[in-house]
């Protein structure tokens, strides 16, 4: 039970990367990117291929941060002409084709199978140890993308990123370049979910396409929604939350007779279930967005 | 080969533009891309396989069962679900669609188990036309949507839901004003688009099979033509899907390496969804405002 705990809590941690870098994106910024789990992909899978060509994990982990850094220019750089919800559907295809490569490439990638075997940074230290170490690191992680996330919305670029997102006409006619300030941001928040990427493959020892999936970013949106947008510990909160319910709906077939099959879309019904409640109830989240009100007019 | 090809293009073609159609008119109207749309399709077969053997009504009646109450739960997630959430913004009711499909695929699984199901469709032996092959069902499923476009082309074309569906499409606001009824209007579109989008998941189950994944696997393919098209486009989307399912069945057969004057270099099979991906990567990019400047929202 031990054990299990910390599991659980270390991935919480891992999860709240993903979503203080997704923060960034859509709730900051008003960028709906719903290939978000390419961003972690790059990261697992540097990780991965580093460690399959015997590299050290370090060369993995960096190598998965300057790569995402690079995609996520790349597709801010496609935001230029595309509108919020035309851009959400492109980020999906790049991510479903990282995807298809992934599961295609299988003299890099492992193919189907995945890379597994892979060596993190606390071999020598096994049982208890290990995991507390495995933690700590995580929550260390996490809480420096906070301070990341809190310092770049805190200061003028955020002000400018979230002029972006509610008034984008506003922040070009005063001289911001949108485009610019898109890619900045994904340059920023890329390597956040890709460091999450690393971690998560380094702490299983295992990556596989299937965490590819879109369903992935799906959670992702969840804990932003629940949490609240816009809001660095509204994502923290709804990676929490979301993570419980996970790790809670593992006891759910000790009280309900639920066959094996079906337990991973029960799971997911309820995480679904949850979100549409949020969305239809309290779509603003558990901590609401705190915006300064200046009326112009008193 | 080229019978091959064509066969396999108008098949693609049937199942794609059925629910690239609904897609593509409903848009205009709800003002936000609805992935969950493409549901429809695994949602329509599942109920047709309910219907025909669950029900015990036979494969057509049961397919016309499910086909109808798709569209229902269409009218009912657009009456109570989407027009809230799109009341918030358009970025609430995309990540609610997103939620919606997942919902969906979960409800879907957790029901009919994660294994795929054939629709009870009597054996009958296919008709060889050449070197190429088709089956009884792939000429059903492609006279049935050429039918289907007649029929939604004359309606629209000819008459008055057909001239009301077109202006509440190009401007609500003056259709409200100049007394046609918005809201009946709209919830007409929204069960005819559920309703075409499940028709092509049962054309998909009787020429493979029903899974799934179906939904999502038809997202990105259904996305291109949509925009490909042109929003609100019914003829841009038939187009654009004949487009796409002759891109993907050639690019996998083409010899590029032939063709470059080397080895044989052919694409691998399993990079299919592909074409879809790409194609809407590069119609983004290039013709957001749909291939053949039937409108779209903006550049």
């Amino acid at each position: 039970m031990l054990d299990f705990s910390l599991y659980v809590a270390t991935i919480a941690a891992v999860y709240a990367l993903f979503a203080l870098s997704l923060n960034l994106q859509v709730g900051v910024t008003g960028l709906l990117n719903f290939g978000h789990v390419a961003f972690f992909g790059v990261g697992a899978y540097a990780s991965g291929i580093v460690a399959l060509n015997g590299g050290s994990w370090v060369v993995g982990v960096l190598v998965g941060v300057v790569a995402a850094s690079l995609l996520g220019v790349a597709i801010g750089a496609l935001g230029r002409t595309l509108a919020a919800d035309y851009w959400a559907i492109v980020t999906l295809a790049v991510a479903e084709c990282l995807r298809l490569i992934v599961v295609n490439e299988s003299d890099v990638t492992g193919g189907p199978q995945g890379i597994s075997g892979i060596a993190g940074p606390f071999v020598g230290v096994s049982g208890l140890g290990g995991d507390i170490a495995w933690l700590l690191l995580c929550v260390v992680l996490a809480g420096l993308a906070y301070l990341i996330a809190e310092t770049l919305t805190g200061m003028q670029f955020g002000r400018v990123l979230r002029l972006i997102r509610e008034e984008p006409m506003l922040a070009a006619s005063l001289g911001h370049n949108i485009t610019r300030e898109k890619m900045r941001v994904l340059a920023v928040a890329a390597p956040i979910a890709a460091v999450g990427g690393s971690v998560y493959t380094l702490y299983i020892s295992y990556i596989g396409p299937n965490q590819l999936l879109p369903i992935e970013t799906f959670l992702v949106f969840t804990m932003l929604i629940i949490g609240g947008m816009g809001n660095n510990r509204g994502a923290v909160l709804g990676a929490l939350v979301i993570q419980l319910i996970y790790a809670g709906s593992r006891f759910l077939k000790d009280i309900f007779p639920i066959p094996d099959q079906s337990a991973s879309s029960i799971r997911l019904l309820i995480v679904g279930l949850v979100l549409v409640a949020f969305l239809m109830t309290r779509p603003e989240g558990l901590f609401a967005e705190k915006l300064r009100r200046i009326d112009v007019h008193q | 080969m080229l019978v091959a090809i064509l066969i396999d293009t108008l098949v693609r073609t049937s199942q794609l533009s059925l629910v690239a159609v609904g897609l593509s008119m409903t848009w205009g109207i709800v003002r936000f891309a609805n992935v969950a749309h493409v549901q429809f399709a695994p949602v329509g077969a599942y109920l047709a396989l309910a219907g025909a053997t669950g029900l015990g009504l036979g494969l057509v009646v049961g397919s016309l069962v499910g086909i109808v109450a798709a569209g229902l739960l269409g009218v009912l997630l657009h009456l109570f679900f989407f027009r809230r959430l799109s009341s918030f913004s358009s970025a609430t009711a995309l990540i609610g669609s997103l939620a919606l499909s997942i919902v969906i695929t979960a409800t879907i699984q957790a029901i009919a188990g994660p294994r795929p199901e054939r629709l009870p469709l009597p054996s009958a032996p296919g008709i060889a036309i050449g070197d190429a092959f088709v089956t009884r069902a792939q000429i059903y499923v492609v006279s049935m949507t050429a039918v289907i476009f007649l029929a939604l082309f004359l309606v629209l074309a000819f008459t008055n839901l057909g001239r009301a569906i077109r202006c509440v499409a190009a401007n609500p606001d003056l259709a409200s004003s100049s007394g046609i009824d918005v809201k009946r209007i709209s919830t007409t579109v929204v069960f005819a688009a559920a309703a075409l989008a499940a028709t092509g998941g049962v054309f998909i189950a009787l020429d493979t099979s029903i899974s799934l994944e179906m939904g999502s696997t038809l997202l990105l393919a259904v996305f291109a033509a949509v925009i490909m098209g042109g929003i609100g486009s019914v003829g841009g989307a038939l187009l654009a899907a004949a487009i796409l399912a002759l891109a993907e069945s050639t690019v996998l057969r083409v010899d590029f390496g032939a063709l470059l004057g080397s080895e044989p270099l052919l694409v691998p099979i399993s990079y299919r969804p592909a074409v879809g991906f790409v194609a809407v990567i590069l119609v983004m990019l290039f013709r957001p405002q749909g291939l053949f400047g039937l409108g779209g929202r903006r550049a």
